[in-house]
């Protein structure tokens, strides 16, 4: 399977087996956190649901989402409530945590060039591809890919500040660089090398919802390029060798104090 | 009577802020060498006393010095105001200082010389300088750095590539056409430490050097040009109930079903 998927649904591109941006960002703390079962944080599961409402709109998000009204689940009736809401076999959203996305979600279309970049176009399209280099297979899902040839992917981040320098350490100390150039990377694979730039729309979590939209230099992306060519030759040697081991460095490694 | 800069440079809050990362004694050090260049340049003096200030704290978070001899770092004027400009040398030494690498070196490979890269699983790199006669203009330039595991890291920079950050630059007349190889140099440094352990001092040795050149605010290159991609469509956007997203107006007005849709209203 390789190229642009659009209906592939998130429970079936999660089960496909590839090397993606989040099993690069676990092969960096040590081969072994890679190959740990993952599970869904809350935080996660947030951000699934406001991407699904942001980007799909809200017949897609009621599809895979339901949002829960206030429940005392002290109660027989509140608990059988609770069950009922449960069968319906959809991830539950507190109304709390709906409300708080919507409003996240109209900041970002009030933003000018935020709703530029999400007016048409494809969202959650799956991208399937072999690294030239090593020939691993791998996979990304692009947020937004607006249509008309504008060489963009379109990726929403909610984030603590959407300040232009809290946001580039949280580039930074996130990997985002790296999910960019990975990202592109991929999708000129399979799409004749089209693309060539990646737009970080920042939303932050909290009242105002400040939004912001980012871009990365061409410079910058080289260097994200470069960390996500270390991860994936580093995945490579562990294929090869058939361990995962869980450090970094097999010798002694003197510890450097900082000024603290 | 104390003049203006001999005040700023007497403040308390950059003694404490020196006595946090170093000794009073580079303290004393260093203002004393500030005072000797400020005392001999009428146009650092002019300049904006909080630049200086900063400037100074700079100096104490870096940890370069601003000893004339060792050739590590300087004051310099620019735009009304005091700009603290690390050399290669500096550079090199707060990156090995700081503990993030052993060792790191960039050299400027020329035309005649002999020079190989290979990236990949196996990485290498060789170059050999050609010693006689003239070894032609700048070609590349590479940065290695040898980590504390004895890994080591290297880029290359193609002329091109220098180019396109010396066209960013704001520094275009001083330093980069009197210093061009030191600043490829401190470029390629620049670009191998993104990729290295980061150290606080060395961040703030980067960015100080990226502001001096004018490299990091006003560098809006790509985003203008991605911005412009984005305004050749200038339509008004419409939210779609049918396709739950939003749609410009001409496909708006060209769908069939336009009659009964509500979505203008």
């Amino acid at each position: 399977m390789i190229g642009l998927y659009p209906n592939i649904s998130h429970e079936e591109y999660h089960k496909i087996e590839a090397v993606s941006n989040s099993y690069l960002s676990r092969l960096s703390r040590c081969p072994a956190a890679a190959k740990v079962p993952q599970t869904e944080t809350p935080a996660m599961l947030f951000g699934g649901a406001f991407h699904s409402l942001l980007l799909e709109g809200e017949v897609a998000f009621n599809e895979r989402f339901v949002v829960a009204p206030q429940i005392d689940k002290r109660t027989k009736d509140g608990k059988a409530q609770w069950a009922a809401l449960q069968e319906l076999g959809k991830v539950v959203v507190s109304a709390e945590d709906y409300d708080l996305m919507t409003e996240m979600a109209n900041a970002v279309i009030k933003h000018p060039f935020a709703i530029k970049c999400l007016a048409e176009g494809r969202s959650e399209t799956s991208v399937f591809w072999n690294d030239p280099e090593t020939g691993l297979y791998c996979k990304c899902r692009p947020d937004r890919i607006p249509d008309g040839d504008h060489g963009v992917i379109v990726d929403v981040k909610t984030t603590v500040s959407a300040d232009k320098k809290a946001f580039a350490y949280t580039v930074n100390r996130l990997g985002y660089d790296r999910q960019a150039a990975f990202y592109i990377d991929g999708f000129n694979a399979v799409c004749s090398g089209s693309v060539d730039a990646f737009i970080f729309i920042a939303v932050e979590k909290e009242p105002p919802y400040k939004v912001a939209c980012f871009t990365l230099s061409d410079g910058d992306i080289s260097v994200g390029r470069m960390k996500y060519r270390d991860l994936i030759e580093r995945e490579k040697g562990c294929r090869e060798a058939g361990e995962w081991p869980h450090y970094d460095d097999e010798g002694l490694v003197e510890l450097w104090m900082p000024n603290f | 009577m104390a003049l203006d800069y001999e005040i700023v440079l007497g403040d308390a809050k950059i003694k404490n802020a020196f006595l946090q990362v170093a000794n009073e004694d580079t303290y004393f050090k260093e203002i004393i060498f500030a005072k000797q260049v400020l005392d001999n340049s009428d146009a650092l003096q002019k300049c904006d006393k909080n630049s200086l200030r900063s400037a100074i704290f700079n100096i104490a978070l870096t940890g370069a010095t601003l000893n004339p001899a060792l050739h590590q770092a300087y004051l310099v004027p620019r735009k009304g105001k005091v700009c603290l400009d690390i050399s290669y040398r500096g550079l090199v030494k707060i990156a090995t200082d700081s503990g993030g690498v052993i060792d790191v070196d960039a050299t400027v490979v020329r035309d005649h010389d002999e020079f190989y890269y290979e990236q990949g699983l196996t990485p290498a790199l060789k170059h050999i300088p050609c010693i006689e006669g003239d070894p032609g203009g700048f070609k590349f330039v590479y940065a290695i750095a040898t980590l504390h595991n004895g890994i080591k890291k290297f880029i290359v920079l193609s002329k091109d590539e220098i180019e396109k950050v010396k066209a960013t630059s704001q520094a275009k007349s001083g330093p980069w056409s009197e210093w061009y190889d030191e600043m490829a140099r401190k470029t390629a440094v620049k670009k191998l430490y993104k990729l290295l352990p980061q150290t606080d001092r060395m961040s703030t040795a980067v960015s100080v050097l990226n502001e001096h050149e004018g490299l990091s605010k006003d560098s809006q290159v790509k985003a203008l040009e991605v911005m412009k991609r984005f305004d050749d469509k200038k339509e008004t956007l419409i939210m779609c109930p049918d396709k739950q997203t939003m749609v410009t107006e001409s496909s708006c007005s060209g769908c069939e079903k336009i009659a009964t849709c509500n979505a203008r209203e």
